[in-house]
């Protein structure tokens, strides 16, 4: 590799972007540079960067139908660990993919995400596919990023609009634990008198999932547009892409949960397990990132006046039932 | 939702009688007699399924709008026909905030007084652009307040709607929120759809048919 590398992204797919972007910036080795092309400003990606430490990153051009960031790593790290974390890969491509992810998660916690990255670009010259770098490795990108993240993340007290969303997500994860146990207890069951009572906590928790919306529908309609008028465009459209597909599974359970008569149980159970898996893990991380990168990046770009009409804005649409009402006064 | 066919006896609305029973609002109406819509002496009669047509729905906002404008007519009124387009309105309240756009829009359709959208005159005559307007700073914070006043005489009313005084049972309110999480994701059974809209129009109609305790909901004062 010579000093510098330029990669050129623009008009990529979201999956496809995130898999070339991450390796080659993990391959960074101390003192290179990595010229990155984008058609968006990268603002999260120049977030979780900083939110590293590794890394020196400036713009060498900026906007308005191209970026282009330079990434210099300032030091380098040794790679003890590469041969474990090679057959780990591969084990989350074609083994066991539960364990291997548990394994995975065990030994990030000893292992620099420098060491990862070069360990996911030879993945993907294996030909491992873009859901499946969705699907997995983005998660443990997430895990690696978590501690960094969590230790930068600002916090705001009410009624400031971020702060209502996140108390809002507090219960939200709350109630998606809820639907975990009860899958889990699901899964032990064989019929819809076994299940007993559960299928009125079923209700409950899935009234709360719908009523959610109305938490989606502020961030859409008044956080997001604020975001976009400062050029912050892909991560809300990847949010609310993940709204849509959530609100489909919400739907479903919340059907399934309230009108199960004409459904064999079998069916039930299958579909409620699957609704219910994706929701805990996907809704779950969609929070983590929201609290921690999107919010995050929010505080930073929005003055004291736009949060004061996003907080008008997210008055009008009104709250969840669930919201607790001393934080939105 | 994709339009239906729907049978030949069947392309007349058929609302509930009810609906049908509701004091119609009378106007004269001078653009329309001008320009000989209406003939010598005519006038026009805005009835309570009317307005179900112009919002598309029948439900207690537009039933309050249109009981607020019986009301502040009544008062401004008293004895005579109004007269379309000779009022001004005032909205306190934001368009896009709660149901202050629909309520706005029954206030246009029923008196005339449009906003910025609205008809520019026939020069000097007939204005009935900015004749309704927004202003948000409520004189009621438990209410939502309406200013109707009169342009040939600059007589004026403030009417309040207390949506939250209208009487209904409380275990029925708690139903008919349960059943419409039900109806609007699709997980209502046809009882239960049918259930939701009874209640529906049991409240529409104690308020429109019934007024119980409306001294106590809707509430005038004079504004000269
Ligand atoms: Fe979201
Ligand atoms: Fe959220």
């Amino acid at each position: 590799m010579n000093n510098t590398k330029t990669i050129d992204v623009k008009g990529l797919e979201h999956a496809e972007k995130e898999g070339l972007i991450f390796p080659s910036i993990e391959e960074l080795a101390g003192g290179q540079v990595l010229r990155l092309i984008v058609e968006f400003n990268p603002v999260p990606l120049v977030y979780m960067l900083k939110a590293r430490g590794e890394f020196d990153v400036s713009f060498e051009k900026e906007g308005p139908d191209e970026w282009i960031l330079n990434i210099k790593r300032k030091s380098t790290e040794k790679d003890e660990k590469k041969e474990q974390f090679r057959e780990l890969l591969r084990d989350l491509k074609e083994g066991d993919q539960e364990q291997a992810k548990e394994k995975a998660r065990e030994l990030l916690r000893e292992v620099d995400a420098t060491t990862l990255g070069v360990m996911e670009q030879e993945l993907i010259r294996e030909g491992v596919s873009h859901e499946e770098i969705r699907s997995s490795l983005c998660d443990i990108h997430l895990e690696v990023m978590k501690d960094s993240l969590l230790a930068q993340r600002v916090e705001v007290s009410a009624p400031h609009p971020v702060n209502t969303l996140m108390e809002e997500h507090k219960i939200i994860l709350d109630t998606l634990n809820q639907l975990g146990a009860l899958v889990e207890r699901l899964e032990d069951t064989g019929s819809f008198d076994e299940f007993g009572e559960d299928r009125e906590k079923l209700k409950d928790v899935s009234h709360h999932l719908v009523e959610a919306e109305s938490h989606h529908q502020r961030e859409e309609e008044v956080l997001f547009p604020v975001l976009e008028a400062h050029d912050i465009v892909e991560p809300p459209s990847i949010m609310k892409m993940d709204h849509v597909e959530f609100r489909k599974r919400k739907k479903e359970l919340y059907q399934l949960s309230h009108d199960s008569r004409d459904i064999e149980f079998p069916l039930f159970k299958a579909r409620v397990t699957e609704l219910g898996k994706y929701l805990t893990k996907e809704l779950g991380s969609h929070i983590f990132k929201e609290d921690n990168i999107l919010y995050q990046i929010a505080l930073q770009v929005l003055n004291e006046e736009e949060w004061a009409e996003v907080k008008k804005g997210a008055d009008k649409i009104g709250y969840c039932c669930f919201t607790p009402q001393d934080v939105v006064r | 939702m994709a339009g239906t066919k729907i049978a030949e006896t069947n392309m007349k609305a058929s609302f509930r009688d009810f609906l049908e029973e509701v004091r119609p609002l009378r106007f004269q109406e001078p653009l329309a007699e001008t320009l000989g819509a209406l003939v010598d002496g005519g006038t026009l009669e805005y009835r309570f399924v009317d307005v179900v047509k112009m919002a598309g729905h029948a439900c207690p906002t537009v039933a309050g709008a249109y009981l607020v404008c019986e009301k502040a007519l009544e008062a401004l009124y008293p004895g005579e026909t109004p007269v379309r387009g000779e009022l001004a309105v005032t909205v306190y309240g934001e368009p896009d905030e709660g149901v202050y756009g629909v309520v706005a829009q029954v206030f246009s359709f029923i008196t005339g007084a449009a906003p910025a959208t609205g008809f520019r005159g026939l020069g000097h005559k007939f204005k009935r652009k900015d004749l309704l307007k927004f202003d948000p700073r409520k004189p009621d914070t438990e209410a939502m307040s309406f200013e109707f006043r009169r342009l040939d005489n600059s007589k004026g009313v403030l009417v309040k709607l207390y949506p939250r005084l209208i009487p209904f049972p409380p275990e029925k309110a708690g139903r008919m929120g349960r059943l419409m999480e039900q109806v609007l994701w699709e997980a209502a059974s046809a009882e239960e759809k049918r259930e939701f809209q009874e209640l529906w129009m049991e409240k529409v109609r104690d308020m429109l048919i019934g007024r119980k305790e409306i001294d106590r909901w809707l509430k005038i004062e004079r504004r000269d």
